[in-house]
């Protein structure tokens, strides 16, 4: 074994096509992980990232009141506008360049309806287990810069409150970033042990050697040295999440 | 049909836990509490939100009692979306 093998991180490869799929007219889903009646025994989670689920909903409809708790729930709207409605009392509309946030913790119902009747919202779904059960409810979304990511990438989540983007009870950091074709940026995770999902949303990337196109998903774990991160097309766009690998 | 118990201290996710069981052809929900006052042996014991760490360890120790292979599941979510593979899981692969 050669040393540059020694220092290669562990991945696990997951291409879009292999994910589950539902479409119920409305609502078309696709699951990176295990969720609702896809089961997969070897796609549960990675680390604590629970669910990665990419959703279109169709102009009007959306997901009825329900309740969540005792979970990290991160939306990002891909296109179109999505209506937000809690039990706490926030009744927002949520934007593409947007990201929302909610705690469960003990306890949150909430809404989430396209917001326009002729335009199919899209986003990305994101559940992660949090690091402390039970904790009072919140909700937060914020607006990002788009020039921010452009040809590097742009923090939009951490576990600190006062730390760009927004924050979750977990140490976790989020990363997104829209490159031209050839650009080429590294990437050192934020706490040793940790793990990164990275999942191509356009284009197609080169990540330590392995090419990933559109909708894509690569886990790396036992990571030791920086993240070698390339795109091989125009207008690629990356969404990396570093999560820990342990369940608390 | 298999039994399972449910802990939490949210009601209204509690409700809707049950309800999404009981929608299972196999499987019958019920309250811990229930399970615990009545001598209930139960298949499974998932644990929801919020639950006063000793209430949790006094209905595992003794729903236990009366099945010591109980699994105990925790329930993240609060709904659907993880419940189908938190059950499959508990039975060892195989929804009954």
């Amino acid at each position: 074994m050669s040393l540059l093998q020694l220092n290669m991180p562990t991945s696990i490869l997951h291409k879009a096509n292999t994910r589950g799929a539902a479409n119920h007219g409305w609502l078309q889903s696709f699951h990176t992980f295990s969720f609702a009646n896809y089961y997969n025994p070897e796609r549960i989670h990675f680390g604590v990232l629970r669910v990665l689920n990419d959703d279109s909903v169709a102009g009007g409809k959306g997901f009825g009141e329900h309740p969540h708790d005792n979970m990290e729930i991160i939306s990002i709207p891909l296109a179109g506008d999505l209506e937000h409605n809690d039990s706490m009392g926030n009744k927002t509309v949520i934007r593409e360049g947007d990201i929302q946030v909610m705690s469960a913790g003990t306890g949150i119902y909430h809404s989430e309806y396209n917001h326009n009747k002729d335009q199919t919202v899209k986003f990305l779904q994101i559940w992660v287990f949090p690091n402390k059960k039970n904790v009072t409810p919140r909700y937060d979304q914020i607006t990002l810069d788009p020039a921010a990511r452009k040809n590097q990438l742009q923090q939009i989540l951490s576990p600190n409150p006062t730390d760009e983007g927004v924050w979750i009870h977990q140490d976790a950091w989020f990363h997104m970033g829209t490159f031209d074709q050839n650009q080429h940026v590294d990437y050192t995770v934020k706490k040793a042990g940790n793990g990164v999902y990275a999942f191509i949303l356009s284009g197609q990337f080169r990540i330590d050697g392995t090419l990933l196109d559109p909708r894509d998903g690569l886990g790396l774990t036992e990571i030791s040295t920086a993240i070698s991160i390339e795109a091989i097309s125009n207008q690629a766009e990356i969404l990396l999440m570093e999560v820990p690998m342990q369940l608390n | 049909m298999k039994k399972i118990a449910v802990l939490g201290a949210n009601e209204s996710i509690v409700t809707v836990l049950l309800r999404l069981i009981n929608a299972y052809e196999n499987l019958e929900a019920l309250r811990a509490e229930e399970a615990v006052k009545d001598y209930i042996p139960v298949d499974v014991l998932l644990l929801s939100s919020g639950n006063n760490p000793e209430i949790e360890y006094s209905a595992i120790a003794a729903l236990k009692k009366l099945r010591p292979e109980m699994p105990v599941v925790q329930h993240y979510g609060g709904g659907s979306g993880l419940l189908r593979a938190e059950l499959i899981e508990a039975f060892n692969g195989v929804l009954p």
